[in-house]
């Protein structure tokens, strides 16, 4: 297990077979899992997929059907969002408009009565740390997106919570800034060593920024890992496919995925002793800078993704080619066969990884 | 050009429009400036200030005018409260019955004035209530009441929840979250509502004919009534006085909306 438990660390969140249904559909399966202190962990999901349930469950919008919710090991199923001790950065900011950001900031310390000269200390100091010091007294409608999200980042944070909970938040900024908020949400994170809970669609952002990342789907956690596994150690056909790319190849009866950066092209007429392959036609081939992906189909119609590395010989890359697809062993991840409803949290061998949290 | 004839047809038909719209203003504003001849300030004279240094000469007028505005100042407050709570309910709460409560809000704005008033009379008759001040309020309160629950449900519709959500992550009890979220985001929305309301009470005639006693006259009654003894300039001149304000509170309604919209967070 590359995992390392820190074994007495006791978990600031953990669900404890939690379950949500709303009606008659089903938001959260029964599921299990344990966030440690100062984690940057990521629930990361196709819309629909439990992720937002999940937060809420946390936050405490929404008591569980199921199980039990705890924050620091203390069951907080039924207690209301303002008792518990974590705040939420909403996908909108959701910025009080008619107070001012020192207001809006100050709502929190306010809320629990703490002294005025604190207050003013504390959303000085948070102000300091989002680096909007001196836009204290403007409205949020006098604010850029990147800047609202700071101040929705402050506001949260000023309250010194046992956990950030932050739902999207880079959804609704451009791609220029969303890539500089993940570093300032990662130095943020670092600075003040806050648990941070990040619900995403992205996975290139949830790779990037995550300690840990629970990868879920159809109200199921598919799998919980460092960006590290859940990318080359896929527990199913859906984490193969919807993070990165992967190709996914039947042979020996098996099901494997292979990344395409992990296949290469070689003559049709090469030693095929030295590992598996297969024998496609190149249909297409795209030049992607860094490398160019060729585009390949078996005799069974298996479409395959390949990338030769653009520096390097692109001769075989060529539209029309008959080659040999070949891979190592070693980078052939085999899936399970009936993924429709299996998930691979139900599997023994993953479900005691769900326990564990990165030293 | 038959296009330009087409224009111009338009055109002309369009200012007679405005001259049968506002014609019978312009005359009111500009008797509201006549020295008339004989108890009917009917035909122009001359012009004199007269009037405006004197509008409060005639006392029954006067005291109709204050009974007005109390009534629709005591009318817009009850319909406000109770107006903005049926809206916070439907919006905010599904319950057995919202859509048949939906319906029942439209009924008093859309049945004829005749119908509302007569069976309020009745009503008040068959009760045994006498007719006067109370039963006037009761009435105006009502149709106002339909008025702001149907606008500020408009309202809150716009209105973006999550804040509340935000408030009580943030630690703020339900209370507070009313108190300082969602009051603050409600109440332009209502101001703006009770103003109309104000103006609504203001001028109604028919309802108020069939659920006043035969002492209390509101300004537009007392105006009908006297018709049949004499036409003051104090009429016109309250007329205009009260015409200026409904168009105040109008702009003062509109000025609301535009801060409201401006305090919205703008969306990337």
């Amino acid at each position: 297990m590359s995992e390392s438990p820190t074994g007495n660390t006791a978990p600031v969140i953990a669900f404890d077979r939690v379950g949500k249904r709303f009606g008659a559909t089903t938001a959260l399966h029964e599921t299990s899992l344990r966030i440690g202190e100062g984690e940057f962990f990521s629930l990361l999901g196709p819309s629909g997929c439990g992720k937002t349930t999940s937060l809420r469950l946390i936050a405490g919008f929404e008591r569980p059907s199921t199980g039990r919710v705890l924050l620091d090991g203390v069951d907080v199923s039924g207690v209301p969002p303002y008792r518990r001790d974590v705040n939420t950065v909403f996908q909108q900011y959701a910025l009080f408009p008619h107070l001012n950001v020192f207001d809006n900031v100050a709502f929190g310390l306010r809320s629990r009565k703490v002294p005025k000269v604190e207050v003013g200390r504390r959303v000085r100091e948070l102000l300091e740390v989002v680096r909007l010091p001196d836009l204290a007294g403007r409205r949020p409608a006098q604010l850029s997106g990147g800047q609202q999200q700071r101040v929705a980042l402050a506001r949260a944070l000023v309250n010194r919570p046992r956990a950030l909970l932050l739902d999207e938040p880079l959804g609704a900024l451009d791609l220029k800034l969303r890539e500089s908020m993940q570093t300032e949400l990662k130095r943020i994170q670092q600075e003040l060593g806050t648990t941070f809970v990040y619900v995403t669609h992205d996975q290139a952002e949830a790779l990037a920024m995550s300690d840990r990342i629970a990868v879920m789907d159809g109200g199921r956690v598919c799998q919980i890992g460092s960006p590290r596994e859940v990318y080359d150690r896929p527990a199913n056909r859906f984490v193969a496919t919807f993070i990165g790319t992967s190709n996914l190849v039947a042979t020996d009866g098996r099901l494997v995925a292979v990344r395409p950066e992990r296949m290469s092209l070689q003559p049709v007429d090469a030693d095929r002793s030295t590992g598996p392959g297969v024998e496609a036609t190149v249909t297409s081939a795209a030049f992607l800078g860094a490398v160019v992906r060729c585009t390949c189909v078996t005799a069974e119609g298996t479409e395959l993704l390949v990338d030769v590395d653009a520096a390097a010989d692109t001769t075989l890359a060529r539209p029309g080619g008959r080659v040999w697809v070949a891979w190592q062993a070693a980078d052939a991840v085999a899936l399970p066969h009936d993924d429709a409803a299996a998930s691979a949290a139900d599997r023994p061998e993953t479900r005691s990884a769900l326990g564990g949290v990165p030293a | 050009m038959t296009g330009s004839w087409g224009r111009r047809i338009v055109g002309l038909a369009a200012l007679g429009g405005f001259v049968l719209l506002f014609a019978p203003i312009v005359v009111i504003v500009a008797f509201s400036f006549n020295e008339p001849a004989g108890r009917y300030n009917l035909v122009w004279q001359r012009f004199t200030m007269e009037n405006w240094l004197h509008p409060f000469e005639r006392e029954e007028l006067t005291a109709a005018v204050l009974f007005s505005l109390r009534i629709a100042g005591a009318a817009s407050l009850v319909a406000g409260v109770l107006g903005t709570l049926v809206a916070l309910a439907l919006v905010r709460h599904r319950f057995r019955g919202g859509a048949l409560v939906d319906l029942l809000l439209v009924l008093p704005l859309t049945t004829p004035e005749i119908v509302m008033g007569s069976s309020l009379a009745l009503l008040f008759l068959d009760l045994g209530v006498d007719r006067g001040p109370l039963t006037i309020l009761l009435a105006h309160s009502m149709f106002c009441l339909s008025f702001v629950a149907l606008t500020v449900k408009a309202r809150l519709r716009g209105i973006d929840w999550t804040l509340e959500d935000a408030a009580m992550d943030l630690g703020a009890p339900p209370w507070r979250t009313f108190r300082t979220v969602t009051f603050p985001m409600v109440v332009p929305g209502v101001v703006a509502a009770m103003l109309l309301s104000f103006s609504l009470s203001m001028d109604d005639v028919i309802i108020t004919f069939f659920v006043s006693g035969d002492g209390d006259a509101n300004f537009p009654k007392y105006v009908y009534g006297s018709f049949q003894r004499e036409l003051a300039p104090q009429v016109h001149v309250l007329s205009t006085a009260l015409l200026v304000l409904s168009l105040g509170l109008l702009a003062l309604s509109v000025v609301w909306q535009r801060r409201r919209a401006t305090l919205s967070p703008g969306r990337v």
